[in-house]
């Protein structure tokens, strides 16, 4: 095998599937980027097993082959050069020799029978979503997704394809995040699924901004064909709660309030709560919010007044600063809305001016208990 | 630093469960009493729980298989342990104890801590109080405690073991080295075998060898524990006693009659175990975060895993369902299991507790929980069980 190529152009298409070879793995050829040369055509695939990228580039081909070479160490001698003319090569014993103005370096690859097969998704089952709007609701859902495996389902996003509606959900059991798109057709394909995490953050870092965005999916497999990259996906096969039945239909009690004076009145209050708890407590009365942490094991403590709109009885509610604070940072408009219960219950934040969007969203956020 | 100035008692009940079989029963006075399994004249499961120390001469101790028991002492007066009995004396040991102070850590049924330095101006020094507690033991109970005083809870931990029974060994605060540097490193906190194993191969066999030994290469050689180990062979041990929250875990565990490697028998016992510690837990008002799986295979090899879960929890659904994850992941399929436990520990306070969306939406498995201990606390610990517990009991298993 052998080939030239720009180093711009290498570079970027490395770059692109270099995130997806795992920093752990018990499957040594996983740490190597499979090298595959045709048509003129270089591609570069890294995968965990969960999830495999693929990525292209024109380069001038002088033998087609294929080699799979430890993916880190060559973006990082790749990384490391102006853009000159490189190229790059591999005998029979897997021996790689790149060469550029500047010199030569040899390492060793290994073959690609090791190396493991792209899925394939082979399905006419295909949906559109306007890259955009999808790239925000990514952006809106992974952040409330749980790392505890024993909970796979939690592990990942559902997405849930309806006839007029596409909506993503994430959960980690603590807090809630569910946005819908109505702006949408499942062209007669009515499916729910859960994609891993890791996938939809290198989904949303290759989306263009504009556009529409082309899903493809199998049986076990999801794939999303983006500019000159494709990511595969594993679904996670496993039940998802269900979700609408914990988020109240009615409440109680409402407020609206300046999400950037919340916010920032949260971070300084936290900044005194215990550490581990992280625990803020909101105290709602006519028009104000009062927001307090104490923190008896080191003596600190502190608490602020924050103006709202708010016309009922009062009530004391505890939460986790750092779940308010994410989820707070997650809407774009100037004002939320927050309604409750009782302080034992979960409380839903959204956006003021929710129904209007070309998204609706929910997130919601369970108390920490207090006495 | 160095804090010399407390006065910690421990107190260790002389052999507590055969004591109090050989106390109410006066022909049992003055033979070996096992406590423990049915021996079933050699053939039974299970463990000893406790012997009297007439049977320990015979080379009978606790934890051992009842059946070795059986072998070394077939004369013995084999007793099925009486729980509720044990628990009730034990009640009646600690109110002696918060008789002298409210300083009291218990560290299980027989056995506890005691800060006394603030109880010496009402009752005089610390070795008096402490013969005081023993008396007052004898004379309400007509029980013996052994009991070990020093500057902290390390050395007064070895002292009440050293003159067992009956024995009060004082530490003098200054001459901590000759008391503990004649003694094997087996006496160290937290030196399993392992450790002994690294220390004897250095060429340590006392602890004062080990006092002697350059702190730079024990942390070296042991990491974190060398550092530990270090203080603990130069008598320094700051931690405080801490009254008042003495239970860190509950768990249940199970020795079957014989050894099974039916997964589904053994998944049904867990769901009986996982029951039982969720009723504890319940009954005592804790919450968990990390569940305990513990299973001995029949060559005796034990694994214990666990499972840190989102929330503290004492729901059975939820110990269950962790358990049995655990159970999945670590359970070589095929390998005779001989004792197989359910653990929860890491319990916090029911304030400041991070409410969870599924729990909450869960009421079901909270309601049936609130009935089932209902059934229990009217009926008995037996009135009711879990179907898919159903066929675990079997009167001749050990349970503990």
């Amino acid at each position: 095998m052998k080939f030239s190529v720009s180093r711009d152009n290498f570079f970027k298409a490395l770059q692109k599937v270099i995130n997806v070879i795992p920093s752990k793995s018990t499957v040594d050829i996983l740490y190597n980027v499979l090298i595959t040369i045709k048509n003129n055509k270089l591609s570069i695939i890294a995968t965990d097993l969960e999830i495999t990228q693929i990525s292209w580039t024109e380069c001038e081909a002088m033998e087609e082959g294929d080699i799979t070479v430890p993916g880190k160490l060559l973006l990082d001698i790749i990384r490391e050069l102006p853009n000159v003319n490189i190229s790059f090569s591999a005998d029979s014993n897997h021996k790689i020799l790149i060469k550029s103005d500047h010199g030569e370096y040899k390492l060793s690859g290994e073959d690609k029978t090791e190396f493991p097969s792209v899925p394939l998704v082979d399905s006419d089952q295909q949906v559109e979503i306007e890259n955009g709007l999808l790239k925000t609701m990514i952006e809106k859902t992974i952040f409330a997704c749980s790392t505890d495996h024993f909970r796979p389902a939690l592990t990942g996003v559902l997405c849930q394809i309806m006839e007029n509606e596409y909506r993503m959900v994430s959960t980690d059991g603590h807090r809630l995040v569910k946005v819908i798109n109505k702006n949408f057709s499942g062209n007669g394909i009515s499916r729910d699924l859960i994609i891993p995490t890791k996938a939809l953050n290198f989904v949303a870092r290759n989306l263009p901004d504009s556009g529409n965005q082309k899903i493809i999916l199998s049986e076990n497999h999801i794939l999303f064909e983006l500019p000159d990259t494709k990511i595969f996906s594993r679904i996670i096969n496993e039940p998802y709660p269900d979700y609408d039945r914990v988020i109240p239909a009615e409440f109680s009690k409402e407020l609206v309030i300046d999400r950037a004076e919340f916010i920032s009145s949260v971070k300084r209050v936290s900044l005194f709560s215990n550490p581990i708890t992280s625990q803020v407590k909101i105290v709602l009365s006519q028009n104000s919010m009062n927001i307090s942490a104490q923190d008896i094991d080191f003596g600190g403590e502190a608490n602020e007044n924050v103006p709202c709109k708010y016309e009922f009885e009062n009530i004391d509610i505890a939460y986790n600063a750092n779940y308010l604070i994410d989820i707070l940072r997650h809407i774009d408009e100037e004002k939320v809305k927050l309604t409750v219960n009782d302080a034992d219950g979960p409380a839903l934040i959204f956006p003021e001016n929710n129904e209007n969007a070309d998204l609706n969203m929910v997130m919601l956020i369970m108390p920490v208990r207090i006495n | 630093m160095i804090d010399n100035s407390r006065v910690i008692l421990h107190m260790d009940m002389d052999a507590f469960f055969a004591s109090v079989e050989q106390r109410d029963n006066p022909d049992y006075r003055g033979k070996p009493v096992i406590v423990g399994a049915d021996p079933q004249g050699g053939k039974g499961r299970g463990v000893v729980s406790t012997c009297s120390y007439e049977a320990r001469s015979f080379g009978v101790h606790s934890a051992m298989p009842i059946r070795t028991a059986y072998k070394l002492c077939p004369q013995g007066i084999y007793v099925w342990p009486h729980g509720k009995l044990y628990s009730q004396v034990s009640k009646q040991v600690f109110e002696i104890l918060y008789e002298f102070t409210d300083q009291v850590e218990p560290l299980s049924i027989d056995e506890a801590f005691m800060d006394v330095t603030g109880s010496i101006r009402l009752f005089g020094e610390g070795e008096k109080i402490a013969q005081l507690i023993k008396d007052r033991i004898k004379e309400k109970l007509n029980l013996t405690a052994s009991v070990g005083m020093a500057p902290n809870k390390y050395l007064a931990k070895i002292a009440s073991d050293l003159e067992k029974p009956d024995g009060l060994v004082v530490v003098d605060p200054e001459k901590i080295s000759e008391f503990l540097h004649p003694l094997p490193i087996s006496r160290l906190w937290g030196a399993g075998k392992q450790t002994q194993k690294v220390l004897h191969k250095m060429g340590i066999e006392t602890i004062g060898e080990l006092a002697a030994f350059p702190e730079d290469i024990l942390k070296k050689k042991l990491g974190k524990m060398g550092d530990h180990f270090y203080k603990l062979a130069h008598g320094i041990d700051n931690r405080e006693v801490h009254a008042g929250q003495g239970v860190k875990s509950v768990s249940n565990e199970h020795t079957f009659s014989t050894d099974i490697r039916d997964g589904e028998k053994l998944r049904k016992r867990l769901s009986a175990l996982c029951d039982k510690v969720g009723y504890r837990l319940r009954k005592h008002k804790l919450n968990g975060k990390t569940i305990h799986l513990k299973l001995r295979y029949s060559d005796f090899s034990t694994i214990t895993r666990n499972k840190t879960v989102q929330s503290p929890t004492n729901a059975t659904e939820i110990i269950y369902k962790t358990i049995t994850k655990l159970f999945e992941k670590n359970y070589i399929k095929g390998r005779t299991v001989r004792l197989i436990g359910v653990g929860v520990s890491g319990f916090e306070k029911q304030t400041g507790q991070q409410l969870s969306i599924f729990d909450s939406a869960d009421n079901k498995g909270k309601q049936l929980d609130a009935l089932e201990d209902e059934i229990r606390l009217k009926f008995g610990t037996k009135a009711i069980n879990r179907a898919d517990s159903l066929g675990a009991s079997i009167r001749d298993d050990f349970d503990r």
